[in-house]
C-alpha cells in the first residue's frame, strides 16, 4: 500500500502543480495578446516605407540593419504638406497645463466646502454636480460654441427686447475655450474623488484649527492641500492623460492651431500618403502619456479606485 | 514659439486672477464681520460693473461725443459703474450698520458659497446649462435654431429614416444562430438552477437525478462553447473560398438538423424544466450556482449579440456597442482579475494589460488599423491576417470590407474593449483583494469548491463594485467617437450617434445635431437615475 501511494504521489503532485500553473499561463497568453499591437507599432515606426508594404513587422528581426530613424526625422520636419509634429506638440501642450491646473484647484475648494462646510441644500448641490458625470459631453457642444463665438442672448419672451447676457468674448478657436471646456468636462468627476478623499480626513484636526482661530481659508490653504496631495496627484494624472489624448473636443473648438491627435487623425485620414508616418506619430503622441502612466501609475490606480470603489 | 510664450503668459495671467479672486472673495466675506463698508463698497463695486456693462453692451447710452468708440469708452462706463457704485455703497453701508452678531452669522453663511461657487459656476455654465439649452435647440425648426415655434421634426427624422433606425428584419432575430445558441443557453441555466437546489433541498432519489443533470449539463456546456466558437469562426470566415475545415464547421454550424435539433432539445428541455418545478413546488430556482451563473451570463451575451447583430440603423449600433464593450471588459478584466491572483508576474501582468487605458482612442485606433491590415496580394503586413492565412483561412478586411458587416463592428468595439479591459480588472482586483478572507476560508472549509466560492462569497461581496464598473463603462461607450471616426467614420453600417452628432454640427446644422446629442442622453439617463439614487442612499 505506501508502494502504492510513492508511486502515486508524484504524478499527482505533478499534476496539481500543472494545474497551478494554468492561470500564469492564460494570463500570460491575455497579456501578449495585449501588448503585441503596441509593440508592432513600435517596431514599424523604425522600418523603412518599402519595408512596411511588403512586409510585417514580426520579420524586422532579419535584418536589423535595415532600421532607420528616419520616421521621426520626417515628423519633426517641417513640410509643405505637413507642419511639424514640434507645433501640434506645442498647441497639446497649451491646452493640457491649464486644462489640468485649473480644475483641480476648483474642484478642492468645492470638495472642501462639500465635505467640511455645513450649508442648505448641500447634498443636493453634491449630488446634482457629481451626477453630470454621466452627462454625454455631446450635450453641451453646441450651445458652447455659440456661447464662444457669439456670446450669449436672451430674448424676453412676448417682448422683443434682446438683453445681452455675455458679449462676444473673442475666445471662439482659441486654446482657451478648450481649457475651460475641459474644466467644466472635468469637475463632476474630481469634485468626486477630491471629495471622497478629503471627506475621510480626520476632523478632529480641523475643529482643533477652527478652536484656535484659524478660518477656513486659513484650513484650507495649509492642512487640507498638504494632507490631500496623494487625491490632487491622482486626479492630475487623469486630467492629463484625458486632456492630452483628447480628441473631440479639440476638433469641435478649433480650426487651427490643433492638438497632436488632430495632426494624427488628418495624417490618418489622407491614406497612402505619407503611410509611414502615421506610426511614428502615434508613438510621439504615446510616449509622454506613457511615461507618465509608467511613473505615476501607483496615483492613478488610487484615482480610479476613488472614483468607483467607494463611490 | 511666440505662441508658447503668450501661452505660458496667459496661463500665469489667468491663474493669478483666479487665485485673487478666490482670496479676494474669502477677505470680502472677512470683511461682512470686520469692516461691513468695505464689503458693502466691494458688493456695490461689482453690481455697478456689471450694470456699466450691461448699459454698454445693449447701446442704452446716448453716444455724444464724449462716449465715440466701442471699446475703449465701453471700459470707461464699466469703470465708472463700479466705481459709483462702490462709492454709494460704501456709504449706505456706513450709515446702516447691521449689528455684529446678524453680521457673523452672514459670513458663516455666505463663506461656503466662496469654496463651493466657482465649481457650480463651471458646471452650471459649461453642462447644465448647455444641456437645458442643447434640449431647446432640438426642438426649434430649421438648422440654426433661430425661427420661431417648436417641432419634432429632428426626431422624427431620426427616428423614420432607416439609416439611423428601424426594426426591420427583427424576426431574422429568432433565426439567428446566435440567438438560438443563446436559448439552448439560457434553457440549460434554468436547469442548472433546479438541479442545484434538488441537490440542496431533495430527497436522495431527486439528488441522484439532480447529480445527473448537472453532469449532463456540464457535457452540454462544452458542446456549446465549441459551437459558439464555431459560430463565431464561421461569421468571421463568411467568404467563397474557404478551407475544408471551415466547410465542415459551417455545416455542422448553420445546416438546418443542427437547428433543429438544437430547437427541440430547447423545447424539450423547457417542458422537463416546467413539469419539474410544477412537480416540486417547494423547491427555489438556485441560480446562484456556479454552472446556472455562468451559463446565464453566456446566455444572455448570446441572446443580446444575436439581437443587435441583426437590427439595424445607427441607434441600435450605438447600444450594440454599449452592450458588447461594457459586457466584454467586465467579464475580462474580472477572469484577468481572478486569473492575476493565482500567477507569477501578476504586477508586470496587470500593468501590461492596464497600459492601454493611457493610450488615446486615436492612437488605438491606428494601432489596430495595422493588426487588422490586409494586403489583396502578396505577403500579409497586418498580424492578424498573417495568422489567419498561416492557419489556412482567407485574409479579410477586418471593418474594412463591406463582406464583413454587421461584424465588421465587432472588430472596432474590441479596441474599446482592449482599452477598457484594464479599468475594468484593475477596480474589480481592488475589490476582490477587499472581500474578507475569513469568508472564503470558511466556505472552503465547509467543502466548498473554488468555482463555488467564486460565484456565491466572492462576486456577491463585490456585487456593487461590478455595478460601478458596468454603469461607468456604459457612459464612457455611449459617447463613443474617436475609435470611429479614425477607423471607419462611419462606413459600411459602423456609424454611431456621436459621429453623426458631430458631422451635423460640423455641417452647422445645429438643431438636428442637438437631437442627436439629446438621443444619446436618453441612453445614458438611465445611469444617471441610478447614480443619483446611490448616491442619495450613500449621503443618507
Amino acid at each position: 500500500m505506501t508502494a502504492v501511494q510513492t508511486a502515486v504521489m508524484p504524478t499527482g503532485q505533478r499534476l496539481r502543480r500543472l494545474a497551478a500553473e494554468v492561470p500564469t499561463w492564460v494570463m500570460w497568453l491575455i497579456v501578449i495578446l495585449w501588448t503585441v499591437p503596441t509593440f508592432g507599432l513600435f517596431v514599424s515606426s523604425f522600418r523603412k516605407v518599402p519595408d512596411i508594404e511588403t512586409s510585417g513587422w514580426w520579420t524586422a528581426w532579419n535584418d536589423l540593419d535595415n532600421l532607420t530613424l528616419q520616421n521621426y526625422r520626417d515628423v519633426f520636419r517641417e513640410s509643405a504638406a505637413q507642419p511639424s509634429m514640434w507645433e501640434f506638440a506645442l498647441n497639446s501642450i497649451a491646452i493640457v497645463v491649464p486644462a489640468t491646473i485649473i480644475p483641480i484647484a476648483v474642484a478642492a475648494f468645492a470638495a472642501y466646502g462639500f465635505a467640511w462646510m455645513e450649508f442648505r441644500g448641500r447634498n443636493w448641490l453634491f449630488i446634482g454636480l457629481v451626477s453630470m458625470i454621466a452627462l454625454p459631453n455631446q450635450m453641451a457642444f453646441v450651445p458652447l460654441l455659440q456661447l464662444f463665438n457669439n456670446g450669449a442672448r436672451f430674448t424676453v419672451p412676448g417682448l422683443d427686447w434682446t438683453l445681452v447676457l455675455l458679449p462676444d468674448l473673442g475666445i471662439g478657436n482659441t486654446a482657451a475655450a478648450v481649457w475651460l471646456t475641459h474644466t467644466a468636462f472635468g469637475l463632476p468627476l474630481a469634485v468626486l474623488l477630491l471629495h471622497n478623499f478629503i471627506g475621510q480626513l480626520p476632523g478632529d484636526i480641523f475643529e482643533a484649527a477652527r478652536i484656535d482661530g484659524a478660518s477656513h481659508f486659513t484650513i484650507f490653504w495649509r492642512l487640507v492641500v498638504p494632507l490631500a496631495r496623494p487625491a490632487l496627484a491622482a486626479f492630475a494624472v487623469f486630467q492629463f492623460l484625458w486632456t492630452w489624448n483628447d480628441y473631440l473636443i479639440a476638433s469641435v473648438f478649433l480650426n487651427d492651431n490643433e492638438p497632436m491627435t488632430v495632426a494624427l487623425v488628418n495624417l490618418v485620414g489622407e491614406r497612402g500618403q505619407n503611410f509611414q508616418l502615421r506610426f511614428a506619430s502615434a508613438f510621439v503622441i504615446m510616449i509622454l502619456p506613457l511615461i507618465v502612466f509608467f511613473s505615476l501609475q501607483r496615483h492613478f490606480v488610487r484615482g480610479l479606485l476613488a472614483g468607483s470603489v467607494k463611490g | 514659439m511666440d505662441q508658447f510664450i503668450t501661452m505660458i503668459i496667459t496661463v500665469v495671467v489667468s491663474l493669478a486672477v483666479s487665485a485673487v479672486l478666490f482670496v479676494g472673495a474669502n477677505r470680502a466675506v472677512d470683511s461682512i464681520r470686520g469692516r461691513w463698508p468695505v464689503f458693502t463698497a466691494a458688493i456695490g463695486g461689482m453690481v455697478g460693473l456689471v450694470a456699466g456693462a450691461v448699459v454698454q453692451h445693449n447701446g442704452w447710452l446716448p453716444r455724444g461725443p464724449a462716449l465715440g468708440g466701442p471699446l475703449k469708452e465701453g471700459w470707461l462706463v464699466l469703470l465708472a459703474g463700479g466705481v459709483a457704485g462702490a462709492a454709494i455703497a460704501a456709504v449706505g453701508g456706513r450709515l446702516a450698520e447691521p449689528a455684529l452678531d446678524r453680521r457673523s452669522r452672514w459670513t458663516d453663511g455666505l463663506r461656503p458659497w466662496v469654496f463651493v461657487g466657482p465649481a457650480l459656476l463651471f458646471v452650471g455654465g459649461g453642462l447644465v446649462l448647455p444641456g437645458l439649452r442643447t434640449a431647446f435647440l432640438s426642438l426649434k425648426p430649421g438648422t440654426r435654431g433661430r425661427e420661431p415655434g417648436f417641432t419634432l421634426e429632428h426626431y422624427k427624422d431620426i427616428f423614420t429614416d432607416d439609416t439611423y433606425f428601424t426594426v426591420e428584419g427583427w424576426s431574422a432575430i429568432f433565426t439567428g444562430r446566435l440567438f438560438i445558441v443563446g436559448l439552448a443557453a439560457a434553457v440549460a441555466a434554468a436547469a442548472a438552477a433546479w438541479a442545484s437546489s434538488a441537490l440542496i433541498v431533495g430527497g436522495r432519489a431527486r439528488a441522484a437525478a439532480a447529480t445527473g443533470m448537472l453532469r449532463g449539463l456540464r457535457i452540454a456546456a462544452v458542446v456549446l462553447v465549441a459551437l459558439v466558437v464555431a459560430a463565431l469562426i464561421e461569421s468571421v470566415a463568411r467568404e467563397p473560398n474557404r478551407s475544408a475545415v471551415m466547410d465542415v464547421l459551417t455545416v455542422v454550424v448553420s445546416s438546418r438538423i443542427t437547428l433543429g435539433v438544437a430547437a427541440a432539445a430547447a423545447v424539450l428541455a423547457v417542458a422537463v424544466w416546467l413539469i419539474a418545478r410544477v412537480r416540486s413546488r417547494e423547491v427555489e430556482m438556485d441560480w446562484g450556482s456556479p454552472a446556472s451563473s455562468s451559463l446565464a451570463v453566456v446566455a444572455s451575451i448570446l441572446l443580446i449579440f444575436g439581437a443587435l447583430s441583426t437590427l439595424r440603423g445607427v441607434v441600435w449600433n450605438n447600444i450594440w456597442w454599449v452592450v458588447t464593450v461594457a459586457g466584454l471588459s467586465t467579464v475580462l478584466g474580472l477572469l484577468l482579475a481572478v486569473l492575476a491572483e493565482r500567477s507569477r508576474g501578476e504586477r508586470i501582468g496587470k500593468t501590461l494589460i492596464f497600459m492601454p487605458m493611457a493610450i488615446s482612442m486615436v492612437g488605438a485606433a491606428v494601432i489596430w488599423d495595422f493588426m487588422y491590415e490586409v494586403q489583396p496580394m502578396g505577403n500579409q503586413t497586418g498580424l492578424f491576417n498573417a495568422v489567419l492565412q498561416g492557419i489556412g483561412f482567407t485574409p479579410r478586411g477586418f471593418f474594412i470590407n463591406a463582406s464583413m458587416i454587421p461584424w465588421n463592428n465587432f472588430w472596432i468595439m474590441f479596441i474599446m474593449v482592449w482599452i477598457q479591459t484594464g479599468f475594468a480588472m484593475v477596480v474589480l482586483s481592488a475589490a476582490i483583494r477587499a472581500v474578507p478572507e475569513e469568508l472564503t476560508e470558511a466556505a472552503r472549509v465547509d467543502g466548498a469548491s473554488e468555482a463555488q466560492v467564486f460565484w456565491r462569497v466572492v462576486i456577491p461581496q463585490i456585487r456593487p463594485t461590478i455595478i460601478v464598473v458596468v454603469t461607468t463603462l456604459i457612459v464612457i461607450v455611449t459617447k463613443v467617437f474617436d475609435l470611429v471616426k479614425a477607423t471607419t467614420n462611419g462606413a459600411n453600417r459602423t456609424n454611431v450617434l456621436a459621429n453623426e452628432m458631430f458631422d451635423q454640427l460640423r455641417d452647422r446644422n445645429f438643431t438636428s445635431s442637438s437631437a442627436f446629442a439629446v438621443v444619446l442622453f436618453a441612453l445614458v439617463l438611465p445611469v444617471m437615475v441610478y447614480n443619483i439614487r446611490r448616491l442619495q442612499r450613500e449621503l443618507a
